[in-house]
């Protein structure tokens, strides 16, 4: 008796298995290859970006730098961490009632007569509290209301935070917020990203679950009879191709 | 002469777009699973109605079956342009059942740019939509980046018998991988399928740990971040885009995706025989990273001498991301549209532009002009200099390096010089049709050439309220620009041909022209009128 592995059909099943194993093995290998090219590549791409920048020339940027800073307001207010803490402490000598009610859509335009200055805005916070590089901040998202939306990030003291219960998502309706801040449309401390740093912070509105949406009955109806259609339709393809095929 | 399709034509047209429609309404399922399983039940009835609706529709397609077996170059041409379309439109029900969009033609938009990967969207209040809705523009990207044919080549809704070597090609796949289709295909969905899966791993991780997420919420976000970032799409989940997560070493994670995502498959294929060095060795990649090197040397002097983000951390946070972004034709931007268009300087936005105009490699899952078909622009362009310099009798002979050694054809140089002057003149149109509506010279043509390249960097132009024509001369490039114009231009031809004048083998009269007197037409083309009837 011929031994098993010299069957034909096993031997043709054991080839097929192999050659699945090797190309499986084939794949891995440049899989693994291509990873340590991204990651190489991604490091390469950082280190000539930072090179390019150092060596790139900054024509006429120090005049101007002095310039701009001369010409900034006044009473413009210094970001400090310890001001925060949802104590409601605003910069020296500003109070709430100096802040400028702008909606978001305005400071999601990046309106320039605003930068640097103290503005207050409302709406709903949505998503969830996201880490900042400061472990005692957190980034939220607040967004306003209606039909077109816009949205403003707000970095906010872990406290303030802490009073938001119900972040906006499918079926919830997050807390109304009013926030009270300073409002850049590049905030040099946190690598230019258009934000508000939250002074104070008060949930006008707690939110909550919505009522679940009713379910279309109709729609309900009118996909399962669809579902069944196209069962039969396919059901006569089959025939059909199997009719033609005899 | 204009070829006409005959009706077998169409039956076979008609009959694989219904195999293909058949296996949309199949992924269908995925988020219905989603829904049910998150209680999100107004959503799962909505994917039930759809889902019905395409698998009857795909269905009934069919049943209409041609005489011959196998599809012809034409009907190949054909079936992939309409291909595309029609997945759209299906995959846009459910959005339209839910009402998520103001006007259907929104979601027709919208899905759209989902499957050419393109990422500009016209969906409001994206914080809030339901899972199941995310689940599927992400399926929808991921379906579209490896192409409509490839995933149903793949995944066996195509018979490997029903010319898939021709819709392979139409698609815009010139390379053939393996000696069959069928594992050219799933040789490509295995490999971006374990880059998917890898990325979600890593991401999620990320954004549980780094982002402070709550699990699911960081698997939801993990999954779209590294499906978007490897299909490179660009799509996000949240409202503000990549921004959301303020998180460098994520940024670093999603600049690995992408930079895999955007060279050649069939290169990563041949590593596995030639060795790591081919990668490097090849002429395509070495196109994209000089490219890459001349638009981040450009950024940084933008940067270096910009008053608002002209410092170090800020280029290499927002300008490195970006950067490769644009080039890679993700899309993903961590810069407002505010930001790009008003307060960050000129210069950086046309680095931009530069940088997403070109495209990534052939045979991946970016857009654009692709990198080879620059070499060769630039090859021949270069050779016709040198030949006028040359003596009449010398003949030159170019070589180049791309998945093996390859010589220049004045075929190949052709093709690749058609296709680039069509992107070029695409990106104009789109810009000219921009300013025309009113918008900014310079933004109007980041959003052309970004919808042509399939980018979907955006200078806030995209939104509901923009007017319905230019949101089809963008949805037009978008097309145009993922199926690389000529199966576009050639689908458009054969359908409108045969429309006007009926098809090959129907009786006369047939065609929309026989509705218009034949004297009319005589005296359009300046003839005299006929007298009598025709004999």
């Amino acid at each position: 008796m011929a031994p098993v592995d010299t069957h034909p059909q096993i031997k043709k099943r054991l080839d097929k298995r192999q050659r699945a194993w090797k190309s499986f093995r084939d794949t891995l290998k440049v899989f693994i290859r291509v990873t340590l090219y991204a990651v190489g590549l991604t490091v390469a791409f950082y280190l000539v970006a930072l090179a390019l920048f150092l060596l790139a020339p900054s024509v006429g940027k120090a005049d101007e730098a002095t310039d701009s800073t001369t010409s900034q307001p006044a009473q413009m207010p210094v970001y400090d961490a310890a001001l925060g803490g949802g104590s409601g402490i605003l910069p020296t000598g500003l109070s709430e009632d100096d802040a400028s009610y702008v909606s978001i859509s305005r400071l999601e335009s990046g309106d320039a007569s605003y930068d640097d200055s103290l503005v207050s805005f409302r709406g709903e916070v949505v998503g969830e509290p996201v880490n900042s590089s400061s472990s005692s901040h957190k980034w939220v998202l607040v967004q306003s209301s209606g039909a077109h939306t816009s949205s403003i990030e707000v970095l906010m003291t872990n406290e303030q935070v802490a009073q938001i219960k119900n972040w906006g998502s499918y079926q919830v309706k997050g807390a109304t917020v009013r926030v009270t801040g300073i409002y850049r449309v590049a905030d040099a401390n946190n690598t230019g990203t258009l934000d508000v740093t939250a002074y104070v912070v008060r949930v006008v509105d707690e939110g909550g679950p919505l009522e679940p949406e009713p379910v279309n009955t109709h729609v309900v109806v009118a996909g399962a009879s669809l579902v069944v259609l196209g069962g039969i339709l396919t059901g006569v393809n089959f025939y059909q191709r199997r009719r033609s095929r005899s | 002469m204009w070829l006409r399709l005959r009706i077998n034509d169409v039956c076979a047209i008609v009959n694989t777009l219904g195999t293909l429609v058949s296996g949309i309404g199949a992924a269908m399922l995925v988020p219905i699973v989603v829904a049910l399983a998150a209680g999100e039940y107004r959503p799962a009835a909505s994917f039930l109605f759809s889902f019905g609706a395409t698998f009857a529709l795909g269905s009934a397609m069919r049943l209409v079956r041609p005489k011959t077996r196998g599809l012809s170059r034409t009907q190949a041409l054909v079936v992939t342009g309409l291909a595309w379309v029609a997945a759209s439109l299906v995959s846009a029900l459910p959005f339209v059942v839910q009402g998520l969009y103001a006007s259907p033609f929104d979601a027709f938009f919208d899905a759209v740019s989902c499957y050419t990967g393109t990422g500009m969207s016209l969906i409001q209040r994206l914080s809030h939509l339901p899972y199941s809705f995310g689940v599927w523009r992400m399926i929808m990207l991921a379906i579209g980046a490896q192409g409509i044919v490839i995933m149903a080549l793949a995944l066996g809704t195509i018979s490997k018998f029903s010319g898939a070597g021709m819709l392979f090609e139409a698609e815009g796949h010139q390379d053939k991988l393996m000696p069959g289709m069928a594992d050219t295909s799933r040789f490509i969905i295995l490999f971006m399928g374990s880059f998917i899966a890898l990325g979600t791993l890593v991401c999620s991780l990320m954004c549980l740990a780094l982002c402070g997420m709550q699990p699911l919420r960081a698997i939801y976000h993990g999954f779209s971040l590294a499906v978007a970032a490897a299909a490179t799409g660009g799509i996000t989940v949240m409202d503000v885009g990549a921004v959301y997560y303020h998180q460098p070493a994520l940024y670093a994670v999603l600049i690995c995706l992408m930079l895999a995502g955007t060279f050649s498959f069939a290169v990563y294929l041949r590593m596995s025989t030639k060795g790591p060095r081919e990668l490097l060795r090849d002429v395509e990649t070495r196109m994209i990273l000089a490219w890459s090197f001349v638009v981040l040397t450009l950024l940084a002097v933008s940067f270096a001498q910009d008053d608002v983000f002209g410092d170090l951390g800020t280029f290499l946070d927002k300008g490195v991301f970006n950067a490769v972004s644009a080039l890679t034709g993700t899309g993903f931007c961590t810069l407002s549209s505010a930001q790009l268009t008003g307060v960050a300087s000129r210069a950086v936005l046309f680095c931009f532009i530069l940088g997403m105009a070109m495209g990534g490699a052939t045979s991946s899952t970016a857009g654009g002009v692709k990198a080879i078909r620059v070499v060769v622009a630039i090859k021949t362009f270069v050779s016709e200099v040198r030949r006028v310099l040359m003596p009449s009798s010398a003949r030159e002979v170019i070589r180049y390096y791309h998945l093996g050694q390859r010589t220049l054809t004045s075929e190949l140089s052709r093709n690749a010089m058609i296709v680039f002057l069509l992107f070029m003149l695409t990106y104009l149109v789109g810009g000219m049709a921009g300013v025309l509506f009113g918008i900014d010279p310079l933004s109007a043509m980041l959003e052309s050439v970004s919808c042509t390249n399939n980018c979907g960097i955006s200078a806030g132009v995209v939104s509901p309220d923009l007017p319905a024509a230019l949101k089809t001369v963008y949805l037009v490039q978008m097309l145009a620009g993922r199926l690389e114009f000529v199966t576009l231009l050639a689908t458009l031809a054969s359908v409108a041909v045969s429309c006007v004048r009926g098809f090959h083998d129907s009786p006369v009269g047939t065609g929309l022209r026989s509705m218009v007197p034949e004297n009319a037409r005589r005296a359009w083309r300046g003839l005299p009128a006929r007298r009598g009837p025709r004999r």
